[in-house]
């Protein structure tokens, strides 16, 4: 039961990591809360002495630009949050579109970007956009602050490099100098309402004024142990032409370069076939969007 | 442990000592004797606990009562302070909108968070804003059909006061 466990609410970054630093007290973080305590109610708080909840730390819940560009998002930023900036509608439209596909309003009003992360769940829909997006975190710990990729990060489902003194206090968005960039996120489970993640894709095209794809990315959802850009179907796109046939192309090798990466399992049958259609169909649907956005320039 | 704080629940302020830890679906149906809150999966997956915090819709079974202090809650009491239904809670009965009614007040408070930020919801806007909701009696059909009604109605009042 969590309501044994010691409750902490530190105001800032260095007093939430001081308080972790006191390692003789397992800590669960929450923000949200929307799945720790699914957690917590189904597998009970385990070794958990202590739950630090991040309400009160004000500086984690910002969505910011920096002067070179970069857009900072704080960890306990919320689902519905990312979905009303203009800001990210703007710059990570990709990440808008996968926010607004993420569970029902009740869990948008209270998950958190930075959970979204650090649970690490193969499913989890902001991840594939960030990925795309080449997103860095930022992690404070006793000693200081460490950056690096989120695709370094997430090291298999449930599993992060995060350390217990530490607390993932922003997701930083590198600005790209793209020409025309398109994105779409498609995003494939057994219902609609309330969708738990068993495939997606995010692509981004940037195609320049001659039509030659100047920047492909790449990278699927709930189909990589961890998640990265799926570089050698990239490959095949940028610098060319996206023909009908060299987007198939692309997409048959993106499902094999994924499917390789694990063993066969008893839905590989469907979902390889499944992964490469998606492909497909995104990169067309993409190609398309360009089109008509530049047909209005 | 136990802390202190003061937490708005239908627009009176009460003072609250209790776990911080404790759900605030708990705080309501235990402590305050708020019963009109029902608790059906306790995973966030069903929507029966919804309440609005600050307007919004949440589920009260995964909002630990540390989290909430200064805040303002409503629930299915407070759409009926006299007793007296208010129009939504009239168009539920009058379109058959509810059968067992277990899910009636979670239905209820997201129809309500939506009609605050949305005047005119189309049926889409209205599935949409149901779809943490779950029913399985009326198929959703009249539901619908009450959340559209009384936007209506509400549209049609303000134009006649104008």
């Amino acid at each position: 039961m969590i309501s044994q466990l010691k409750w902490l609410e530190p105001e800032t970054v260095a007093e939430a990591v001081q308080m972790l630093q006191d390692d003789s007290q397992q800590t669960s973080i929450i923000a949200g809360g929307t799945d720790l305590l699914v957690q917590h109610r189904q597998n009970g708080a385990g070794d958990k002495q202590r739950l630090l909840s991040l309400h009160r730390v004000k500086e984690l819940a910002d969505i910011s630009c920096m002067d070179n560009g970069e857009i900072r998002i704080g960890a306990t930023v919320r689902i519905a949050d990312l979905l009303t900036s203009a800001l990210l509608l703007e710059r990570t439209p990709l990440l808008t579109e996968a926010a607004a596909l993420i569970g029902c309003n009740q869990t948008r009003n209270r998950a958190t970007i930075g959970g979204n992360i650090v649970n690490a769940a193969a499913c989890a829909d902001t991840v594939p956009p960030l990925i795309i997006h080449d997103a860095e975190l930022l992690i404070q710990n006793p000693l200081g602050q460490r950056r690096l990729p989120l695709c370094d990060f997430i090291q298999r489902p449930y599993h992060t490099s995060i350390r217990r003194d530490e607390l993932l206090t922003a997701v930083c968005i590198p600005a790209v100098n793209w020409v025309n960039p398109q994105a779409a996120f498609r995003k494939l489970g057994r219902r609609n309402a309330l969708n738990i993640t068993r495939i997606s894709v995010a692509v981004l095209l940037d195609i320049d004024l001659d039509g030659v794809i100047q920047d492909a990315r790449l990278t699927g959802g709930s189909v990589m142990p961890s998640p990265h850009r799926i570089e050698v179907a990239e490959q095949e796109l940028t610098g060319r032409r996206p023909q009908a046939a060299r987007l198939r192309q692309a997409a048959a090798t993106a499902a094999e370069y994924v499917f390789g990466l694990q063993s066969e399992r008893w839905s590989t049958a469907y979902k390889r076939p499944v992964f490469e259609n998606m492909v497909r169909d995104t990169l067309l649907s993409v190609v398309d969007s360009q089109k008509e956005s530049a047909g209005e320039r | 442990m136990s802390v202190e704080f003061t937490l708005t629940i239908n627009s009176m302020v009460h003072q609250i000592t209790c776990d911080p830890a404790t759900r605030l679906l708990d705080l309501l149906r235990d402590h305050l004797g708020l019963l009109g809150t029902k608790e059906g999966c306790g995973i966030g997956e069903c929507g029966t606990c919804t309440v609005l915090l600050d307007g919004e819709a949440v589920n009260a079974c995964l909002v630990p009562v540390g989290q909430v202090g200064g805040r303002a809650v409503l629930t299915v009491e407070g759409l009926a302070p006299t007793g007296e239904l208010n129009d939504l809670q009239s168009n539920f009965l009058k379109h058959g909108a509810i059968q067992c009614g277990f899910c009636t007040p979670g239905m209820l408070l997201s129809a309500t968070s939506l009609l605050l930020r949305n005047d005119s919801p189309s049926d889409e806007d209205i599935r949409e804003a149901l779809a943490g909701n779950l029913c399985r009696c009326t198929g959703y059909t009249q539901i619908v059909d009450a959340i559209r009604a009384t936007a209506l109605d509400r549209n049609n009042r303000q134009r006649d006061t104008q």
